[in-house]
């Protein structure tokens, strides 16, 4: 190895020390929860804050000037760049769930190891250039997280939770593998660059595309592939919720820009009308069932199916506007996700948890600051000027119109129109209804809700700084 | 283009902005100090009087004997999208924007003595309204017109929803649906012009409204278009099947929600047509003319009708703006009857034509000061009865006598007595109607018929009869001195513009021969 690629690969390394040396710390906890555990244990989530946040403050600073791969794997500026949104938005993570882990005793070693192994999973994934390291690293980022969620196991929920994404997430998985083994079995190459070269027999193309594409779109939550998104999001605990809901979703578009772009690059017709019913069927179902949800967490769920539709119509144009679209989309919908996942760590670190509807019955009352960032959040969510999901949805259709698409930009946005209803039903219940339970005193800190407020000022105005 | 500095339209929008913004966020750690309310409302009026005196310099430093674009300011804000930030007013704008700065100042100054709850978040909601509604009156450029148009439910929706009256949640839920859906398609055509003037690879593409104006769209196209941008428009002005939102937005809106939604908001749908419909889609505006022109003339007499039978004092108010607004609509789309009549356009029969958009211009901004007056003066027989219902109220003219003077010279204005501004809109209107076909006139007067029977109507039976309940001796007191203040000088600025409506006139009258002029490619 070069020093070139050593330079390059820093991030992964860092996190890969850090890890090592987190499993050594964690090998003198025992489960009595004396006073040296608390400190291992607090010593483990420092290791995997200061890890992520370097591996993060390193990948702004980096300048990759020309394209390297090696290993397997590949490093240009635009992986540069969405390894330091992975790494920031998990630091932001752990930052937020710091006080629901404590409460909820999921205060432990095993825990940051995991995150941490999960996080680095998806930084391998953003860079993977062949089949092999695409999924290992699918994997190294998906099974932290099943353990993730099945570490909560006093919770029925999160059990049945952790067994279902398990399971789908195996089976999909799996139809990946295949579809990809199909790939290289026709053409005895496993680099995605080299497949539309050297793959010349259209039919296992197309048969390894519908593979391909099921097993992706297993992880984004597209119909028909969305049944684990709602019981996984109502059953994890939420700081898990807030790891699932932002970041996987932003490394699995990087890697299906490089299969539809570049491997099925000759099959574009085929794959925009995939594309074009899934994602539309994906929005209208989305948010026509989120209306009906009283579960938070659920409706969120079903929220992110919607967001997730329309991201996907960003890849029905050329290359460099399909690819910016998608990723912006995915980028600002992540960051939204991230602060109602935060703003709902924040609140649910004493003893009533935040998760039902009614629970926010008459939020304005006793906490109008926190109304007014839902609020925002919420209409973000929904694409209404002038917050970050108007700029997003306007990138989306502008590249639509592009190609001439006009009746599924059309469709696109009557159905996102849907998604109104649950906003508004979210910001009733928060602004007009009345409070009948009694007055509770909740108190964020002063590092917490700054961290929010910056969250909350970014989508604000993330329109400003769209032209880069 | 150069970069044109950032003057005084930008402290216009951004400046009552950003004051309700830190209000709102002082609010909390300062309460000590705003729980002094008076030292909120005197910041809150400071603000608004800066607004007004700036926008009446606009008026007096404004030069109208061009139609170009003024007060132009212009950052280039996402060049690689060709979105820009690009203010600037012509005629039509400004008067617009001087009817939002005088009715926001009779908002606020209408809370000035009433008890509301939570007041610094109704007056920072209403602050950032009043930016955003400046922004909207100031834009040139498309995508920012939709932004600041979008943004501005924000805070209109949490006004009906948390200061209106007891059905408020519906009413506000159903102004935002019923906007928000309008709205998806006016985004679509927006951005469907958008790519086609990309398409164009201008040198530098800059998606102004007066760019989308010069672009060549086929006939399908223009059809599309025209339903997608007439449908958002169609909402907000409200036209006849698309209304139902406004009389419950407006009865269960606070007084001071009310006066904007009826006085500024309506013009919104009005403004709209006025920069997106007519120049832009203007074959498919001629062939689909009759169905407005229909429709306005249904709304006129039917919306007339239902007024008549309201028991609702705000209602009969809301319904009455409906029917108000059918005329604008009336107006505006008249002329395209009109034009068949001539073999060519010159400059001769220029101004037979821009009578009929002429009107409906004066008729909104009439409109906006006549219906202004009269939810402030409902607002002050609530705070005095707490009752909406007309039964409630009977003989109040005994006890509020300055009051009832005020209020009958507003109901006249509502009517359309000649001397006040509502006739100069009306007759207007009526007069181009006429020149199109005799029974497009015929249905439209029939307003002034429907609307003296429900005026007079309502004000004898609030106004005149027997005194009803002893009590109300009590409760009745005549009008405060800011009351006082505002009737007055709405009454006095209704009566001079209705006397000598050429200084509203002077300044409309190149923008809106420009606009005939582009849409008649001469």
């Amino acid at each position: 190895m070069t020093k070139q690629v050593l330079m390059v690969m820093i991030p992964e390394l860092t996190l890969l020390a850090i890890l090592c040396l987190m499993v050594f710390c964690d090998a003198f906890t025992s489960k009595q929860n004396t006073r040296i555990d608390t400190k291992l244990h607090w010593i483990n989530y420092i290791l995997a804050f200061v890890g992520l946040a370097f591996s993060g403050y390193y990948s702004t600073l980096l300048q990759v000037d020309q394209t390297i791969t090696a290993l397997g794997l590949l490093f240009n500026q635009t992986t540069a760049e969405l390894k330091a949104v992975i790494c920031v938005i998990s630091v932001v993570v752990l930052f937020y769930s710091k006080h629901y882990l404590q409460s909820r005793k999921l205060f432990q070693g095993v825990y940051f190891i995991l995150f941490v192994f999960s996080v680095l999973g998806m930084l391998l994934l953003t860079s993977s250039n062949n089949f092999l390291t695409m999924y290992l690293s699918i994997e190294l980022c998906s099974l932290p997280i099943y353990a993730l969620i099945a570490l909560y196991y006093r919770s029925y929920a999160a059990l049945e939770a952790a067994l279902k994404y398990f399971l789908m997430g195996a089976v999909a998985s799996a139809l990946l593998l295949y579809g990809v083994s199909l790939l290289y079995g026709a053409s005895g190459n496993i680099t995605f660059e080299a497949i539309p070269v050297a793959l010349v027999n259209i039919i296992i193309l197309k048969l390894s595309l519908v593979f391909v594409l099921a097993g992706l779109f297993f992880k984004l939550g597209l119909v028909p592939f969305h049944m684990w998104l709602p019981d996984v999001y109502m059953g994890a605990p939420t700081s898990v919720v807030a790891l699932i809901a932002t970041i996987p979703k932003i490394a699995i578009a990087i890697v299906l820009c490089r299969f539809l772009f570049g491997v099925y690059h000759n099959l574009f017709l085929d794959w925009q009308n995939i594309i074009t019913i899934l994602a539309l069927i994906s929005i209208g179902f989305g948010n026509l069932i989120a209306i009906v949800q009283n579960d938070l967490k659920r409706m969120l769920a079903y929220s992110t199916i919607a967001n997730i539709g329309f991201a996907v119509l960003g890849f029905l144009s050329n290359q460099d506007a399909g690819t910016y679209a998608v990723m912006f989309y995915i980028i600002a919908y992540a960051l939204m996700y991230l602060g109602i996942f935060g703003l709902l760590l924040l609140l649910s670190k004493n003893d009533c948890a935040f998760e039902e509807l009614a629970d926010f019955n008459g939020l304005w009352n006793y906490q109008p600051l926190i109304a007014i960032i839902l609020l925002i959040f919420f209409f973000a969510l929904v694409g209404v000027p002038p917050f970050a999901g108007f700029w997003a949805k306007f990138l989306v259709l502008r590249n639509l119109f592009n190609e001439g698409l006009i009746w599924p930009a059309g469709l696109a946005a009557a159905f996102s129109v849907l998604g109104v209803f649950y906003c508004l039903r979210l910001v009733k219940t928060i602004f007009f209804n009345i409070d009948s339970q009694s007055n509770l005193q909740l108190k964020i800190s002063f590092s917490d809700s700054l961290v929010l407020t910056i969250n909350t000022c970014i989508i604000m105005f993330l329109g400003l700084i769209l032209g880069f | 283009m150069m970069w044109h500095s950032l003057s005084i339209l930008s402290c216009l929008v951004w400046f009552p902005i950003i004051v309700g913004v830190v209000l709102l966020l002082i609010s909390r750690q300062s309460n000590f100090i705003l729980s002094k309310t008076s030292l909120l409302k005197s910041i809150v009026m400071i603000c608004s009087s800066c607004c007004f005196l700036l926008s009446c310099w606009l008026i007096y430093s404004f030069d109208t004997s061009t139609w170009k674009y003024q007060f132009i300011e212009y950052i280039p804000w996402l060049p690689k999208l060709g979105i820009h930030y690009a203010l600037g007013i012509d005629g039509l704008a400004l008067s617009f924007i001087a009817l939002t700065c005088l009715m926001f100042f009779v908002v606020y100054l209408s809370a000035w003595r009433e008890n509301i709850n939570n007041s610094v978040a109704y007056y920072s909601a209403f602050l950032i309204m009043q930016g955003l509604l400046c922004g909207i009156f100031a834009s040139l450029d498309a995508i920012l017109f939709y932004v600041f148009y979008e943004a501005m439910l924000i805070p209109m929706f949490l006004i009906i929803g948390l200061w209106g009256g007891e059905r408020r949640i519906y009413a506000a839920l159903k102004f935002f649906i019923f906007t928000a859906v309008g709205s998806i398609t006016l985004l679509i055509a927006l951005i469907y012009l958008l790519c086609k003037l990309n398409q164009l690879e201008l040198v530098e593409p800059i998606f102004t409204i007066s760019n989308f104006q010069s672009l060549l769209l086929t006939c399908t196209e223009q059809k599309w278009l025209f339903w997608g941008i007439l449908l958002a428009f169609a909402v907000k002005l409200p036209m006849l099947p698309v209304h139902t939102w406004l009389p419950d937005a407006h009865t269960e809106a606070p007084t001071g929600g009310s006066i904007i939604l009826a006085a500024i908001i309506l013009k919104i749908g009005g403004y709209g047509m006025l920069r997106f419909l007519l120049p832009v889609v203007p074959a498919a505006c001629m062939s689909f003319a009759w169905i407005i022109i229909l429709l306005s003339i249904l709304a006129v007499i039917y919306i007339g009708f239902i007024t008549i039978m309201q028991q609702d004092l705000k209602r009969l108010v809301a319904y009455s703006s409906i029917a108000h607004m059918g005329l604008v609509t009336l107006g505006l789309f008249v002329i395209f009857i009109e034009a068949q009549n001539y073999t060519f356009i010159n400059k001769f029969n220029i101004q037979q034509l821009t009578t009929g958009i002429e009107g409906a211009i004066i008729q909104m901004l009439a409109h906006g000061l006549i219906v202004g007056a009269l939810f402030f003066c409902v607002g002050i027989l609530y705070t005095r009865v707490h009752s909406r219902m007309i039964s409630d109220y009977q003989g109040i003219a005994v006890y509020m006598p300055n009051f009832a003077a005020l209020f009958l010279l507003i109901s006249l204005a509502n009517i359309g007595l000649p001397g006040t501004v509502g006739f100069v809109g009306e007759f207007l209107v009526i007069l181009a109607a006429m020149q199109a076909r005799f029974y497009y006139a015929l249905g439209a007067v029939v307003i002034l018929v429907l609307s003296v029977a429900y005026t007079l109507w309502n004000y004898k039976q609030i106004m005149f009869g027997q005194v009803m309940h002893e009590r109300n001796a009590v409760t009745l007191y005549d009008l405060t001195w800011e009351e006082k203040f505002i009737l007055l000088c709405l009454g006095v600025i209704i009566v001079i513009l209705g006397f000598w409506p050429a200084s509203i006139l002077h300044v409309l009258r190149n923008s809106v021969e420009h606009l005939v002029f582009g849409i008649y490619g001469f």
